[in-house]
């Protein structure tokens, strides 16, 4: 289908509610990639990510008369997805299996600022950052990246987390300096 | 004097400066701060610098084929859903029905020893107790732990 003949989104929420899953069907294409990507953010597997972001748009579908039309949907969505990840981790956590994800290949931004006698391979770093973001709280992991990562704003995380944009930057506050912790943990360290 | 309020209120916008999103009273407000107490400089710099790290965090994106085939994947859990809900009722019936029919006929057969009623009577009220048992602490785990991750 075209683009442009594509509903907006309350009219697919409103045929949706009426029982429609092509409707439904439009609104899962509309918000998938959107929804996978999230997901990998707490759990960096992608099989894993792939079946908690479909699993949440099913039920989504199971609970969607209970959805308002008229409100902006995506932070209800965001609700179940981010809960049943929050379970998926902490079932991996109980059998052991450590967060991991693989990250974009390419120049480290921040590799420049390295003290020259602790020069490391791009691809250290990478890992470092990878390791550090595991070691963090997954609350910490999910604002940093959502941030960070996914783009988006302040007024955005505060939706979707339904906390007050000052209570957003308060957490990034934390979250970032936890990271920055576990990296020195690992011997990054920052230039003046 | 610093405010344990004011500092943290210094690093709510030292966060927002460091993502772009400081309004211009705010800006102000900050560099205040800064003048104030000069540690938020060097802090401000690290800060960037993390944030610089973190957005190289990107993930390897999964094969095209992957999207062409998400909303069947959506779709068949739909359906097994609905599936599984059929398939549990019927079973369960069936399988009341059917220990119905099995202890009917046991206690009824006048061949069968009274010990060997008991120890057949015992192993289903066992294996039943038992299921219920993990049933029940499912359900209960499932309640109580479900936010236990997340940190306020």
């Amino acid at each position: 289908m075209p683009e442009a003949d594509i509903p907006d989104d309350k009219e697919l929420i409103r045929r949706s509610v009426d029982g429609d899953k092509n409707a439904f069907g439009m609104l899962v294409t509309c918000y998938m990639q959107r929804a996978y990507y999230l997901a990998r953010t707490f759990t960096g597997s992608h099989e894993d990510a792939l079946d908690l972001s479909q699993e949440a748009f099913v039920r989504l579908w199971r609970s969607i008369k209970k959805l308002d039309p008229g409100k902006d949907f995506f932070p209800y969505f965001y609700t179940i997805l981010r809960n049943l990840c929050f379970n998926s981790v902490r079932d991996a956590k109980k059998r052991a299996m450590p967060f991991s994800f693989t990250i974009n290949d390419g120049e480290v931004p921040g590799a420049a600022t390295i003290l020259p006698d602790s020069i490391m391979m791009q691809s250290e770093l990478r890992g470092m950052v990878e390791t550090a973001l595991g070691n963090i709280p997954t609350a910490d992991r999910e604002i940093i990246l959502l941030k960070d990562v996914h783009g988006y704003s302040y007024k955005e995380i505060a939706a979707l987390l339904a906390i007050p944009v000052g209570t957003v930057m308060s957490r990034l506050y934390i979250a970032r300096n936890r990271f920055r912790k576990s990296m020195k943990e690992m011997g990054y360290e920052h230039s003046e | 004097m610093s405010t344990p309020n004011e500092k943290e209120h210094a690093r709510q916008l030292m966060m927002a400066a460091i993502d772009g999103e400081l309004r211009e009273d705010e800006r102000s407000e900050l560099a205040n701060y800064v003048r104030k107490y000069p540690e938020l400089e060097e802090e401000f710099n690290v800060f960037k610098n993390i944030k610089e790290i973190a957005m190289n965090a990107n993930y390897t994106p999964p094969p095209d084929s992957v999207w062409d085939k998400y909303w069947l994947g959506v779709y068949n859990k739909m359906e097994r859903g609905i599936g599984w809900i059929l398939l549990s009722i019927g079973a369960v019936v069936l399988l009341l029905y059917g220990l119905y029919s099995v202890i009917e006929s046991i206690f009824v057969d006048v061949e069968i020893p009274w010990w060997l009623k008991i120890a057949i009577f015992s192993t289903i009220a066992g294996a039943i107790i038992l299921l219920v048992s993990v049933v029940r602490e499912k359900i209960f785990l499932h309640k109580s732990e479900r936010y236990k991750e997340i940190k306020r």
